[in-house]
């Protein structure tokens, strides 16, 4: 079983759990109904994220868009070392904007 | 963090009471420290920003205490430290106002200096210059105003600029002051005028206040003598629903308000086109289901058109007939409602100090998110005319200056409830 939770913080929110092919469509079902509009910069806390797959990064790709639809910045923190091995082996990791 | 989440589109009809006025309440409740003997301070709003005020007073080790009503009394007897700590003052500006009771009863204050503001520099430097001038020693360390004096005594104080908060904190500390003071080019506001009334109940020697000048005659000690003492009602949320009233077509009668405050308020919204009744203690304003006209305000201090209601004008204009220009002249960094304003389809062109809106027949609904006070309270209003949803988050600037908003509005007919701050958890 695989769990998650999104939760909302003061500069923008926080996942804890799985970021997988198994939860991300829940996720990004869930996220819809959050403003991005933070100002100055809506960060994203991936600390608690404890696996995540090829399906967790586009989930942050679609959120750095909705962030740009929304003419907000956005920044990933505290993204664990696993998901960056797989950001840098997809060669997305140059085009996240980590904190 | 709360939001409210709101679906235009309802009229506003029925009647609401009004609450008393926070910017009244704030400095009144300071000044009950120059008191020897307790006082009942009624009519008190139930916001952020008093229970702050308290945490602030009971920190020094003042007696609070509040009935079900809300009426607060308040015993500055066995004060037991003089400090306005960082961590209240940062949250709430209006904390200054410790500085000029606590030095003319006491003849000591520590109070953190406030910091930054969003909506614009808002120095205490008349403060400060004008306590000086009536002997005080003053000194910033560590990010702390040290203030100090044997006995305050009174001389002629000419502002450099007109401050409620440092009219409000110079009378306060005049009150105990050796001599006369006399304050010139003070603000005239109405909250000034209900603090000068609290004081002269108390057995001070205030003349002047609304005029802009303040003469006030030093007395040794002051008592409450078992005084109750009713908050004059805000005149701003009086004006916000009224607002509300007028941009949904809407008919609001407004109880346990204060017409002849609200002057320069009334005339724009009747050169909107709404029919406006008064009565001793009541405003009833009828649009008639028509559809507002855009009109130009310049705000100023009282008794012009108030900085604090420019926000919601801007919000009326960008669904109103016509074009209307907005020029703030208060504070330099009071437009920030109109960004999220435009992003609910509001054409709003800003030049300067200076709102251009071309009226829309309407606006679609949004996530947006206040930034101040004011500029909350006109995303709340637009969202009850936009068409959809509206999700206005980081409400808790709303609820320093509106005391129930949602339950009033709701009370209104129109669609707006709190939503508390998301968290989601799931097992798959």
């Amino acid at each position: 079983m695989s769990t998650v939770g999104i939760e909302e913080t003061d500069t923008g929110f926080s996942i804890t759990g799985e970021m997988s092919l198994t939860t991300a469509n829940r996720l990004l079902a869930v996220s819809s109904a959050l403003s991005f509009n933070y100002q100055p910069v809506l960060e994203i806390d991936l600390g608690g994220v404890v696996r995540a797959d090829s399906a967790g990064l586009a989930l942050l790709i679609e959120w750095m868009a909705r962030a740009r639809r929304s003419d907000a910045d956005i920044r990933f923190l505290n993204m664990p070392a696993q998901m960056r091995e797989i950001a840098r082996v997809t060669e997305i990791d140059a085009f996240l904007p980590l904190g | 963090m709360d939001k409210l989440l709101i679906t235009g589109g309802n009229v506003l009809n029925g009647e609401l009471r009004v609450s008393g006025a926070k910017n009244a309440a704030l400095p009144i409740l300071a000044a009950s420290l120059l008191s020897e003997t307790p006082v009942v301070i009624g009519n008190i709003p139930h916001l952020h920003d008093i229970t702050t005020t308290m945490e602030l007073l009971g920190g020094m080790g003042i007696q609070l205490m509040v009935d079900e009503k809300m009426n607060i009394e308040v015993d500055s007897g066995n004060i037991q430290c003089f400090d306005a700590p960082y961590e209240v003052v940062k949250t709430m500006r209006a904390s200054i106002l410790v500085l000029g009771p606590l030095l003319s009863r006491f003849g000591q204050a520590n109070v953190s200096l406030p910091g930054g503001c969003a909506i614009g520099t808002r120095p205490v430097n008349i403060h400060l210059e004008g306590l000086s001038r009536m002997g005080a020693e003053i000194s910033v360390e560590g990010g702390y105003i040290k203030a100090k004096a044997a006995r305050l005594k009174g001389c002629r104080l000419v502002l450099d600029q007109i401050t409620v908060t440092g009219t409000e904190n110079l009378m306060m500390a005049a009150v105990l002051a050796e001599g006369k003071t006399i304050i010139e080019n003070a603000a005239r506001e109405p909250e000034v005028v209900d603090l000068a009334r609290f004081l002269n109940e108390m057995g001070a020697h205030i003349e002047g206040a609304g005029t802009p000048v303040i003469e006030i005659e030093g007395i040794d000690s002051l008592s409450a003598n078992g005084l109750r003492y009713n908050i004059l009602p805000d005149r701003i949320e009086t004006g916000t629903y009224l607002v509300a009233a007028a941009m949904t077509g809407g008919r609001v009668k407004v109880k346990g308000t204060r017409p002849d405050i609200l002057d320069a308020v009334l005339a724009k919204l009747r050169e909107a086109g709404a029919e406006i009744q008064i009565g001793e203690d009541w405003i009833e304003l009828d649009m008639h289901g028509r559809r507002p006209q855009a009109i130009s305000i310049r705000t100023s201090p009282y008794p012009a058109f108030p900085t604090d209601m420019q926000a919601q004008l801007t919000a009326m204009n960008a669904i109103a007939e016509g074009v209307g220009v907005i020029t703030e002249t208060v504070f330099e960094n009071r437009f920030m409602h109109v960004q999220e304003m435009q992003r609910m389809g509001a054409k709003i062109h800003l030049e300067s100090n200076t709102a251009i809106c071309t009226g829309v027949p309407r606006l679609t609904g949004a996530p947006v998110m206040a930034t101040d006070l004011r500029a909350s309270a006109s995303l709340v209003l637009a969202g009850l005319v936009a068409e959809g949803h509206t999700i206005v988050d980081r409400i808790y600037h709303i609820d320093r200056g509106y005391e129930c908003i949602e339950e009033k509005l709701a009370q209104l007919g129109a669609e707006i409830r709190r939503v508390p701050s998301m968290r989601f958890y799931g097992a798959f």
